[in-house]
């Protein structure tokens, strides 16, 4: 009888993903765009829908906050990411600067200069989370040698979150469970991506272009819907299957200028294997389903490997190598990535490599 | 492929560039963002390179703005830099402002997916922009094949379309395409001025501009005329006569309609009025 409703859920899981790969919208660029930055769901591959079993929960899918049991404030939830060009590009362009002319700005061709910071304070309680969150990116990439234009990232969000999950199961002995969640957002949002800004405009605007593109604050209001099938197959073994909808009908901002949030419809399974001296967690997403890009670029697979005070982790973001590790300190954790995203409609058609430094001081309530 | 085609022109790979923007250009899927991503694997082609560009246009000396065009933009038979240069401005002239009907007179190649004006004004701000430094570009690699440039970049040889039937029988379309260029150079400088694009850079660009501007194209209509005598377009029709009013109509359709760098062999005062020009050039650099 359980393996027969295993079955039905992972056949369900398939039957989804078939129905919504049968529409597509205008073929356009489109990275992972998370509201915030999630390590460990970065490190893993940018998978974690159907895992959904820590506080990002919040954030990929609701529905696993049912099965939060946790009573946690966190204080600081402090990250820092920047591409390795950005590094690159900083020594070589302070040398270039010495002799200063309008070729030299061809150092910066091609370069993927991108910087993002952000904050996340969270209280966690069972079945509940709620969090404040700022998120701050920036970012130059030029092209085009032979007519110089821009791709600019110049945008601010912060914001609050809250949401709640409950399940469903046939008795208390019962293996498998549903667990459904909600989640609602209040956010505030100045500036977005901008691609393909010419040149002239930015050299003659100046700043005042700048700030003409990017605009005021404006605010917007999500929604957040998920649910989650986990079923215990032994003491030790355990698969997820979530599906979550983020920003349900899209968050459009009062500020025009402020770049509107896609909805994101998403599926993903996942499997849990807890030995003796470690816990293996591996799970698959396929996420932005209603976007027009490749397959490849709707995948995510990762694994995270977890003992002791250390997790290891490692995945393929759109197909792009991840991987990274955490530490846990008492009320510290401190987390170091390398992650991948895809920027182009095509597998590596302009991959963005990022290097994530996040901090996380959190105290049992 | 968009982004393909933006990936290879920012590494410099124009082959790849043009190839690619070349399929989307001669199809139905075309329009002024293909035009524009067309002409900059042209531009790459032929080899330019904005920044670069720019920085020489700063150092620009204005008594010799023919010869320094030749040095910035060298070119060899076979190099197929000026062709570039000539395809370029074809795509850029299709870059057509939102709401632009087009007059019959003023269509260019309107029979092709990327239909083009005459007029600049018809034309985005962006393509006008962008044609300036591509008709720069036609300029120098023209006067460098084949004005056999001195070493300090002077003339070394005249350019040899200085008839009617000199122009005409020009099959390259080296020719039209100089004089076409020079009239783009300048309605693209004007436009763009215009819209602030040059910012503070524009008063010495403007010096360059008007001086080509005065001593060409007018000159290709009048003092070419009454000076060397033989070969501007109102004495064509009536040598030692002043010209009647029809003829100055003529005259002013030509030099409206040689912003098409094929119009020499659409009419016979086009290629009067071309050669006018190229004797100019003859005379100036």
């Amino acid at each position: 009888m359980r393996e027969q409703s295993l079955v039905r859920a992972i056949s369900g899981f398939f039957f989804v993903t078939s129905l919504l790969f049968s529409g597509g919208l205008a073929r356009a660029s489109q990275g992972m765009a998370t509201l915030i930055q999630m390590p460990r769901v970065f490190a893993m591959g940018g998978a974690g829908v159907g895992l959904a079993d820590d506080e990002y929960a919040l954030f990929l899918n609701p529905a696993g906050l049912a099965g939060q049991d946790v009573r946690k404030l966190r204080i600081l939830g402090l990250g820092a990411e920047a591409t390795m060009d950005t590094y690159q590009t900083l020594s070589t362009s302070l040398s270039g600067l010495k002799d200063f002319s309008a070729a030299t700005l061809n150092t910066l061709m091609g370069k993927d200069i991108y910087l993002r910071s952000s904050i996340v304070p969270m209280l966690q309680l069972p079945k509940f989370a709620v969090s404040y969150f700022g998120d701050l990116q920036g970012g130059i990439e030029q092209l085009n040698q032979a007519n110089p234009n821009f791709n600019l990232t110049n945008m601010v969000t912060h914001g609050v979150q809250a949401g709640t999950g409950w399940s469903y199961k046939k008795g208390r002995r019962a293996k498998d469970e549903w667990r459904f969640g909600i989640a609602g957002k209040m956010l505030w949002r100045r500036g977005g991506y901008y691609e393909n800004v010419p040149f002239i405009d930015i050299t003659n605007g100046g700043q005042s272009y700048l700030a003409s593109l990017v605009g005021e604050y404006g605010t917007g209001f999500g929604a957040d819907a998920g649910v989650q099938y986990v079923n215990q197959m032994n003491r030790k073994e355990e698969i997820r299957i979530g599906a979550s909808v983020t920003d349900i009908g899209g968050v459009a901002f009062s500020s025009p200028k402020a770049l509107r949030i896609k909805m994101n419809p998403s599926v993903g399974i996942a499997y849990r294997n807890q030995s003796d001296f470690m816990k293996m967690k591996f799970a698959f997403d396929l996420r932005n389903l209603d976007q027009d890009v490749s397959f490849v670029n709707k995948t995510h697979f990762g694994a995270d490997f977890s003992f002791p005070l250390l997790n290891l982790y490692a995945g393929l973001n759109q197909l792009n190598t991840t991987f990274g590790a955490a530490f846990d300190l008492w009320i510290l954790r401190v987390s170091a990535l390398s992650y991948a995203e895809e920027r182009g409609v095509e597998y590596r058609q302009r991959p963005s490599r990022r290097y994530l430094l996040q901090i996380d001081f959190s105290i049992p309530i | 492929m968009i982004i393909d085609i933006e990936n290879a022109l920012t590494s410099g790979n124009c082959s790849s560039a043009l190839g690619n923007s070349k399929r989307l250009y001669q199809s139905r899927y075309t329009d002024n963002r293909i035009r524009m991503l067309y002409a900059n694997s042209l531009a790459c082609k032929a080899g330019i390179r904005l920044y670069e560009v720019i920085d020489e246009l700063t150092s620009f000396s204005s008594p010799n703005a023919l010869g320094q065009f030749a040095r910035v933009f060298p070119s060899a038979v076979g190099d197929q830099r000026l062709e570039s240069g000539w395809l370029a401005q074809d795509a850029l002239q299709s870059m057509l402002a939102s709401g632009s009907v087009i007059g019959v007179h003023d269509q260019i190649l309107p029979e092709t997916w990327n239909p083009g004006s005459t007029l600049a004004t018809d034309r985005t701000d962006s393509s006008n922009l962008y044609g300036f430094f591509m008709s720069m570009s036609v300029i120098g690699n023209t006067l460098s094949r084949y004005g056999a440039p001195t070493p300090v970049w002077g003339k070394g040889a005249d350019l040899i379309w200085t008839s009617r039937a000199l122009v005409q029988a020009d099959l390259t379309g080296s020719a039209c395409g100089l004089v076409s260029a020079f009239f783009n150079l300048i309605d693209g400088f004007r436009r763009s001025e215009a819209s602030g694009a040059f910012g503070s850079a524009g008063s010495g660009v403007k010096v360059m501009v008007d001086g080509l501007d005065a001593q060409l194209v007018q000159g290709g209509a009048l003092a070419c005329l009454t000076s060397g005598g033989t070969y501007a377009c109102h004495q064509y029709y009536s040598p030692g006569v002043a010209p009647s009013a029809t003829t100055i109509a003529r005259c002013a359709l030509a030099k409206a309609r040689l912003r098409y760098r094929g119009a020499c062999s659409e009419t016979e005062e086009n290629a009067v009025f071309a050669a006018g020009m190229i004797s100019c050039v003859n005379n100036l650099w």
